[in-house]
């Protein structure tokens, strides 16, 4: 009971982290129904996008109206309003309403509304905004894409799919006696494993851009979040803490392996051994991770940020996804001994993870829009 | 009494055992344990009916009939606790 307690309060913290803009005391909320098409739209909508970004308070919903709910939607509050649609943009500022944007033409009056909305001037100071040294200013919104991939990260490395495969060749490497190449083939097993994963998220995260959009593809990211999730809280309460023991024919298959380039003469074949090892291991343990990438991915998706953040973005999560693996090879390879990692965080790593994909599972359903850090 | 071991190189829970058991062999050195890999003693996984989880270890009387089996990653006062109470046994 204390542990559930207490992941429950990692959770809540790491969530807080991503949504401390709502703060629903002072926040005003800006319904702006326009047009694919309209150009007065797209100019309110560039206006809107920049206050939202300087004060955190200012939470901007856009409904395209060739969208039949967002024009029910849009006919249903300019009915509250005791008014008519007559063009867009239409923006609905608490119990105000304006059709149609322009910079001498309402433009002032809008912000006059969000100002009277949230009882004060926009303000800055709202985006919380805090000094890091080396880093400089961060923002709190910055926090939360990197705080996703480092959880998503380490609760994926728990994972005990391929650790048995690397304790396995630690073992066999650890009887070499040329040690630079005990050294340069571990290591080699290790980057191409994050090779693979970061070759199988990039290729997701392309199809999650192309098709992320459509609702039928989140749903089904959806489903698989929230399948991955009662897997795991299965998995919790089920499993004691221990190894599940491999099938007999599957760990002879990949011992034989192992065995096979560990004693090879020619490096360049030994390291071609490792490096096809790791790209077979990886892809069963990319089915084994429970949708865990291809969610992050389509977080990321969700997120539109630059290739670059896309590519850093990844690399953190591979990093601390591997973060074990490199921890147990590096004590292993410097002290000559192997090193277990506890079961036991794989079991937290149950349950913290089944948690966290039910919550995002449902917010993939229900309200996307919360996963939307930037 | 006899503590047999079993574990396999491949399993970090097994890997975590390992030095705590070998403080508990310092400790009570009259204490006979023995160790059976995953990989190379298959006979005795087989006769002791390991085939589930990792590492076990099951307690043997003088008679080498089984007291009680612990199934995954156990600490260390839990083990003493038990050594101690089937120590006669």
């Amino acid at each position: 009971m204390k542990n559930i307690l207490k992941i429950l309060l990692i959770i809540s913290v790491f969530f807080a982290i991503g949504f401390l803009k709502i703060d629903a005391a002072s926040k005003v909320d800006i319904h702006l129904f326009y047009g694919d098409y309209c150009p007065h739209c797209a100019k309110e909508i560039i206006m809107l996008k920049d206050l939202a970004k300087k004060d955190q308070r200012i939470n901007l919903l856009l409904y395209e109206m060739s969208n039949p709910k967002n024009h029910q939607l849009a006919v249903e509050m300019a009915k509250n309003l005791n008014t008519t649609i007559t063009g867009v943009p239409f923006t609905v500022i608490g119990d105000k309403y304006f059709t149609g944007y322009g910079e001498g033409y309402n433009k002032e009056a809008i912000i006059k509304a969000i100002t009277e909305e949230l009882g004060e001037e926009i303000e800055e100071k709202h985006n919380y905004k805090f000094k890091v040294p080396l880093l400089g200013e961060v923002e709190t919104k910055d926090l939360s894409l990197p705080a996703i991939a480092i959880l998503m990260g380490i609760l994926d490395g728990f994972n005990p799919c391929a650790m048995w495969v690397l304790l396995f060749l630690i073992s066999m490497l650890i009887g070499m006696k040329n040690k630079k190449e005990m050294w340069l083939l571990g290591s080699t097993f290790i980057i191409s494993s994050a090779l693979v994963y970061a070759l199988f998220m990039v290729a997701w995260l392309n199809l999650a851009l192309f098709m992320g959009s459509l609702t039928p593809i989140r749903i089904l990211i959806a489903l698989v979040a929230l399948t991955g999730g009662v897997i795991n809280f299965k998995s919790y309460f089920d499993k004691s803490d221990g190894c599940t023991i491999i099938d007999e024919k599957k760990r002879k298959k990949i011992f034989k392996r192992i065995k096979k380039f560990t004693n090879e003469n020619k490096l360049l074949l030994a390291l071609g051994g490792v490096i096809l090892l790791a790209f077979s291991v990886n892809l069963i343990e990319l089915l084994c991770s429970l949708g865990l990438p291809v969610i992050f991915t389509q977080i990321l998706a969700i997120n539109k940020v630059s290739t670059f953040l896309y590519v850093i973005y990844i690399f953190i999560y591979i990093f601390f996804f591997m973060l074990d693996d490199i921890i147990v090879f590096f004590i292993a390879m410097s002290t000559l001994e192997l090193t277990g990692v506890s079961t036991k965080y794989g079991k937290m790593s149950n349950i913290i993870g089944g948690i966290l994909m039910i919550i995002i599972g449902l917010l993939l359903i229900f309200n996307p829009s919360l996963l939307m850090f930037n | 009494m006899k503590i047999l071991k079993f574990g396999a190189v491949w399993c970090p829970g097994c890997l975590v055992m390992k030095p705590r058991f070998l403080e508990i062999e310092k400790e009570y050195p009259w204490l006979h344990t023995e160790f059976y890999d995953c990989d190379e003693d298959q006979e005795m996984f087989k006769q002791w009916k390991v085939n589930d989880v990792l590492p076990v270890f099951i307690f043997l009387d003088q008679n080498n009939q089984e007291i009680l089996r612990l199934i995954g990653e156990q600490s260390k006062k839990k083990i003493i606790d038990l050594i101690l109470k089937n120590k006669d046994k």
